[in-house]
């Protein structure tokens, strides 16, 4: 049996959750409040924090993973035909929202077993939370949650929930796919491998300036 | 011309950044017959890096297949992780666990992978082949 980290664990569970959603998840409002529901189970397991801010349930951890998944180019961030392109010299933004949509699925069988490492229950509460809220429309889907209990008893920027999974859960993997795991969802790695790879396809290398490994030679070994 | 035309196998080089065979020394000091195992899967990947076992959880397409590893002294031993690219036909190491598994934290080994794959995209990006050698 291995282990992997709390942030690896965050990274699946919400790769899941926005894999659930078979034609993409309708804004980043829409996100938030759909990875909450899970949470409000009675000793639920809780990945991400959530605050009462003004647009009602938000997880900063959770807008954190949502740019890691981004940016490892795992989740992709489709403007909405109603949002606003602006174009400032050569960037180009984005005001109105964002259809967050899951590259490849096919590995969330594997994820559900991830998840259920903590709970049995939390692919099963996930997969009820998107497809009972997952596409309501927005106001309505705000109405419900605002009329939450615990939502209407916390003060303004107030913590709700507390996130509450240990730095390292042990998972019934072997080692060896808990350590790739580990590796295939670490940002960084990932990015500097998209980057490398790009370099490897567009840079020549100058293998006159390369010099031999004398010492790497199998007699040497 | 008839029958078939045999397809003559593609031969990949392999160039390795100074961090990797920094790792590779300080393995070879520690244990020389787990240094030996390494060699022998370097060369396995040189010749023909789809080899070694994908890194599946992967999902980014541009990477489909390309990250791949290897164990090194047997299924509990080291890992070795290499990207190959079939269009430039080279293997680049990119990564060697210092511990065996049983003993393995990924929390203290991460930091030392990100700043590995960093440094290797920065020399490499900065043409900096002083940084890189060629196993041959």
């Amino acid at each position: 049996m291995g282990s992997i980290s709390a942030d690896t664990f965050r990274r699946v569970y919400l790769l899941y959750l926005l894999a659930r959603f078979q034609k993409g998840a309708y804004g980043l409002k829409r996100v938030h409040k759909v990875a909450y529901i899970p949470e409000r189970e009675s000793n639920a397991v809780r990945p991400f924090e959530f605050r009462k801010y003004l647009f009602g349930q938000y997880s900063e951890t959770l807008d954190d993973i949502k740019d890691q998944l981004i940016s490892m180019g795992y989740v992709l961030a489709v403007p909405l035909d109603t949002a606003i392109t602006m174009k400032i010299d050569d960037d180009e933004y984005s005001l109105g929202g964002n259809r967050f949509v899951v590259r490849d699925r096919t590995r969330m069988n594997r994820y559900r077993h991830v998840l259920g490492a903590l709970s049995p229950d939390i692919p099963k509460l996930i997969d009820q939370a998107v497809k009972e809220y997952g596409y309501l429309i927005e106001q309505e889907l705000v109405n419900a949650c605002y009329r939450f209990p615990e939502f209407k008893a916390t003060a303004p920027e107030r913590l709700i929930f507390e996130a509450n999974i240990p730095e390292h859960i042990d998972i019934e993997l072997p080692d060896d796919e808990c350590a790739d795991l580990e590796l295939s969802f670490n940002p960084v790695f990932i990015d500097a491998m998209v980057r490398l790879n790009e370099a490897l396809e567009t840079q020549p290398i100058e293998w006159e300036a390369v010099q031999e490994a004398k010492n790497l030679s199998a007699s040497n070994a | 011309m008839s029958g078939k035309q045999s397809k003559k196998p593609r031969t990949y080089r392999l160039l390795m950044h100074e961090s990797f065979q920094q790792a590779y020394l300080a393995l070879q000091g520690e244990d020389p017959q787990l240094g030996k195992s390494l060699i022998t899967q370097i060369r396995k990947s040189k010749a023909d890096p789809t080899n070694g076992s994908p890194l599946d959880d992967i999902l980014h397409p541009a990477l489909a297949g390309k990250l791949r590893k290897f164990h090194v002294g047997g299924g509990k031993g080291l890992r070795y992780v290499y990207l190959f690219h079939a269009g430039p036909s080279v293997v680049l190491p990119i990564y060697l666990s210092t511990e065996s598994k049983p003993k393995f934290k990924w929390e203290q080994s991460l930091p030392s992978i990100e700043t590995v794959a960093q440094q290797i995209l920065a020399d490499f990006q900065a043409g900096n082949w002083s940084k890189f050698q060629e196993m041959n």
